[in-house]
């Protein structure tokens, strides 16, 4: 029987080196004050919120710049679901500081324009939840009901992610393509595409389901000029 | 192990008292954390599934019979907690298996980072059963009794999973600690 000691020191290295967040507290007691909330909201609420709540945390690993787009996008969340269905979509919201973002964004809103010109990008609500580490954010540009954004790595290459929304026009499933990855080499050459993750999110009423796809290269490079995307390096 | 929130913090905590039970979340705040990271791999899913199993503390204190068995106690709400959060993913997400989601590594990245991260992936490509007895296990320090009581399962069931678990994390990580699996390795894709 193999010993257990080495695979228990780097178990419990790795895991007790992992940086936990300092806890909130007024969180947890909102929580636990309010134990029925996500259960009691609509469907359709909840995933808004959800996809609020996807918006929201994730440019904390955006990079240029954090604080500036942490704060814009919040007033962004506001100004492009309204302070009424942003107030409505933050008390579904279950985490009791994702709520407390949200209204404070509705108590201090700032013109959408102003918020999209400090942050000094064209950027829309939709952010993943889930980034590559070392990933950063390079440009966001929404046009067309297609939202494109792209991530340099850290570790080289672009992810590169374009959603169109599903519309009765696009809403085979073949036809309902709503985001890919690829991976590019440093010189901008795509290397291969790979598995993405669902994202789905909710702009006012309106659910928008993504699929996930594996696309070949060829087929990517299509879709991705289609789409009006563009490859590594030609920013 | 983890360090233990001690009895008397407990008790006081129980008896209502707003500072210790403030003080007693902030205590068991990095091993919700922990745990709900190796289980779930992921520090968003991890926080608020930490954050639940703190809420329901928050709830379910008063009923604690056994002061003694709070730890023990704890660890079933972090593991129940990580189970919703698991559950409410699949359903909201992905139906692609965890070790198909893209990571990246920064070549900069110190090697203890590095090691970290291949451990987790290491950790993800197990299934979720398995993940959490070994979690329990190595990081909390539980025997498999404890463990099966914890997660609700018979010693046999638990050692079972931990005999599979070890097995399958030393074919991925190696015996040595410079042997940090390749992504792909670890992905079971090339």
């Amino acid at each position: 029987m193999p010993n257990d000691t080495i695979l228990r020191d780097r178990i419990r290295g790795a895991l007790a080196s992992t940086p936990a967040p300092s806890i909130d507290l007024a969180a947890v007691h909102h929580r636990a004050a309010n134990p029925q909330r996500t259960a009691a909201a609509p469907r359709g609420r909840r995933i808004a919120a959800v996809a609020l709540a996807i918006a929201i945390p994730a440019v904390a690993f955006a990079a240029t710049p954090h604080s500036l787009i942490r704060a814009t996008l919040q007033h962004l969340a506001v100004a492009y679901f309204g302070p009424a269905t942003a107030s409505h979509l933050a008390g579904a919201l279950p985490n009791a500081s994702q709520q407390r973002r949200i209204m404070k964004a509705i108590e201090h809103p700032i013109p959408l324009a102003d918020a999209v010109r400090a942050a000094s990008h064209e950027f829309h609500v939709l952010l993943p939840k889930r980034l590559p580490a070392g990933a950063k954010v390079m440009q966001a540009i929404y046009a067309d009901e297609t939202l494109s954004y792209g991530y340099r790595l850290q570790g080289g290459g672009v992810l590169d992610i374009t959603v169109k929304r599903a519309t009765a026009e696009n809403s085979k499933p073949s036809q309902k393509l709503g985001a890919f990855t690829a991976r590019f080499s440093e010189d901008g050459r795509l290397i291969r595409s790979a598995r993405v993750n669902i994202v789905r999110f909710a702009v006012a009423d309106e659910i928008i389901d993504l699929q996930s796809a594996r696309l070949s290269e060829t087929q990517l490079a299509v879709i991705g000029k289609a789409m009006g995307g563009r490859e590594l390096g030609k920013s | 192990m983890p360090d233990s929130p001690d009895l008397a913090c407990v008790q006081a905590a129980q008896a209502g008292t707003r500072e210790a039970l403030d003080a007693l979340l902030t205590a068991c705040w990095p091993d919700a954390y922990r745990i709900a990271r190796g289980i779930l791999g992921e520090s968003a899913l991890a926080e608020e599934s930490a954050q639940e199993a703190c809420a329901q503390l928050v709830l379910a204190l008063a009923e604690l019979r056994d002061p003694a068995a709070f730890r023990g106690w704890f660890y079933r709400l972090v593991v129940n907690a990580a189970r919703a959060t698991m559950r409410r993913e699949r359903r909201h997400r992905s139906s692609l298996p965890l070790d198909d989601r893209i990571e990246c590594v920064d070549p900069e990245t110190d090697d203890a980072t590095i090691d970290r991260l291949g451990i987790e992936r290491a950790l993800l490509a197990l299934p979720s059963m398995q993940r959490e007895a070994i979690v329990l296990h190595f990081y909390a320090d539980l025997t498999s009794k404890e463990i099966a009581r914890v997660v609700g399962a018979p010693d046999g069931t638990i050692r079972y999973r931990l005999f599979l678990a070890k097995r399958r994390l030393r074919a991925l990580l190696g015996e040595r600690r410079d042997a940090a699996p390749a992504m792909t390795e670890v992905n079971g894709h090339a």
